[in-house]
């Protein structure tokens, strides 16, 4: 009768031992995480990616394109680097572009890549 | 006739846990495997409207300094918002902070200072600072909230929707670690939140406004004349006024922002007996309407009857034992008889009772919870707890029914020293 009874009080108690032994000893007792200076930026990803440029490509042209204001023009591989872009009318491009601000492109402009 | 009764009531109990246990699996469910509703925050305007961001204090110089600095530092465009603290006739230092701050920056913080003459209680709070503030909407913190520097925004952004007459974000326990009582709300508010009000979202259901880290539109309120001060849960009343005026709530899982819990058993049972107090005015007032109203689904009808009543089920279950020995001892107890009944039974007591356990665990699991699982079963005395203080504020509810008292105002109390946190000093 004691055994089945110790059986009882063993099988009731167990479900709290994990609990009890985190409780004194916790390991996950801290709040979920907020980022406190999370602000929604609609240039996110471009940042993102000039960052993530700035760091993998170390050109020099492409560092100066990356940081500089004036046009900068970048020719390698039939990649074509700008600052900023404005693609004239009847124009059709076969090179891949990277265009680190506002790409403007007039009528009938063809982009193969 | 009294055993009939008796019969009955024990048949009503157990249909109605059931009920609400089928609701609480659906949810879960729903979580880990249904669609999931995104939120607003993800629209990029620049066509914001201009907001009053109000901050009901009743002595609050603890935390009133961190709130405001908080605010200051919002991404929000400066000249589309207003700050309103309300000093609701506070006997500390709170007012001295506030005239400072003022002072400091005239264009954006503009308090509201309430003497001994006014009634106290955040919903008269509300209503004063209203009828002062100029935007079309309103956002709410409670003083002891942390905004983050983007969630007013991800807040308001909702509002660009025309349905939409509420919001909600998500509040995270930030004192956790502090004691049993701490960590057991944590894991309750992940549930409540992570799994519940986003379900309730997904599902076009009613999810709730909760009268902190949320908004609605002034003209709204307006029309409804203010808050009722003699309501103690204004939240729940804003959320069911808000679909019975042809509007939604919009829950924002994303927009978090920390509360400081209560750290004391004594400070959590005074707020859950006055959460249950007002939950169940609430209740009272608009479930009628709620079910006559125009401009609700048929599921919202029954999410909406589901969540008015839900600080009904614990006296309802306080009665549930008592019932039942009656019966034992009356020799009346076998109420229905076969096997099919012993198997409902078996799972009903498997997965039914368990069911917001369920849930909880799911919420934590979502947040990225490891070890914090493993306190769930003493959740189970935490129930209890709970069921006993929500008891006792239906029965507050009632009396004030038949007396017709005005009920007072009792503010949570705060435990934080203000250097807890240093976020945005």
């Amino acid at each position: 009768m004691l055994l089945v009874v110790f059986v009882f009080l063993l099988l009731v108690l167990l479900p709290f031992l994990p609990g009890l032994i985190e409780y004194f000893n916790p390991k996950d007792n801290l709040p979920l995480d907020i980022n406190f200076y999370y602000s929604k930026n609609p240039r996110y990803f471009s940042e993102s990616f000039k960052s993530k440029l700035h760091s993998k490509i170390k050109d020099d042209e492409v560092q100066k394109a990356l940081y500089a204001n004036e046009k900068v023009e970048f020719f390698h591989d039939n990649v074509r680097f700008f600052y900023f872009y404005d693609i004239p009318s009847n124009t059709e491009l076969n090179e891949i572009l990277y265009v680190l601000n506002d790409l403007k492109t007039h009528e009938n402009v063809i982009l193969n890549k | 006739m009294g055993v009939l009764i008796l019969r009955i009531y024990l048949v009503v109990l157990t249909v109605v846990i059931s009920l609400y246990a089928i609701r609480h699996f659906i949810f879960s469910f729903n979580r880990v495997f249904g669609e999931q509703k995104l939120g607003y925050q993800d629209v990029l305007d620049s066509d914001l409207p201009t907001v009053s961001v109000l901050i009901p204090m009743h002595n609050e110089e603890k935390v009133a300094g961190n709130v405001l600095n908080a605010l200051l530092n919002v991404d929000y465009p400066h000249e589309k918002l207003e700050i309103i603290p309300i000093d609701d006739n506070s006997s500390d230092g709170t007012r001295k902070i506030l005239e400072s701050y003022a002072e400091k920056y005239p264009n954006l913080i503009h308090p509201v200072f309430r003497d001994s003459s006014a009634v106290r209680g955040k919903p008269s709070s509300l209503n004063d600072a209203i009828k002062v503030a100029n935007d079309e909407i309103i956002i709410v913190f409670d003083a002891d909230y942390i905004p983050s520097k983007g969630l007013v925004r991800d807040l308001v952004v909702s509002f660009l929707d025309p349905e939409i007459g509420a919001v909600m974000g998500r509040v995270i326990p930030l004192n956790v670690s502090k004691n049993f009582l701490t960590r057991f709300i944590e894991l309750e508010r992940s549930g409540g939140y992570q799994v519940d009000q986003q379900a309730r979202y997904n599902l076009g259901l009613i999810p709730q406004y909760g009268g902190t880290v949320g908004g609605f539109r002034r003209e709204l309120i307006l029309k409804f004349g203010g808050f009722d001060p003699k309501v103690l849960a204004e939240d729940t009343e804003l959320t069911i006024r808000t679909y019975v005026s042809h509007k939604k709530v919009a829950y924002m899982n994303r927009a978090e922002c920390y509360e400081e819990s209560p750290e004391t058993w004594d400070a959590r049972a005074r707020q859950i007996r006055r959460w249950s107090r007002g939950h169940n005015q609430v209740m009272f007032k608009y479930l009628l309407p709620l079910i006559k109203s125009p401009f609700l689904s048929v599921k919202e009808k029954v999410d909406g009857v589901f969540l008015l009543c839900i600080y009904l089920v614990p006296p309802l279950i306080l009665f549930g034992p008592i019932d039942s020995i009656i019966l034992f001892f009356l020799g009346e107890i076998q109420i229905l008889r076969g096997a099919l009944v012993f198997l409902l039974l078996s799972a009903y007591t498997t997965f039914g009772l368990f069911a917001p356990f369920y849930e909880i665990g799911l919420g934590a699991f979502l947040d990225g919870g490891t070890y914090r699982l493993f306190l769930l079963p003493f959740l189970l005395f935490n129930f209890f707890f709970n069921m006993w203080y929500s008891s006792l504020g239906f029965f507050d509810s009632i009396l004030d029914i038949i007396t017709k008292r005005n009920p007072t105002w009792h503010k949570t109390q705060r435990f934080r020293n203000g250097g807890d946190l240093d976020c945005c000093s």
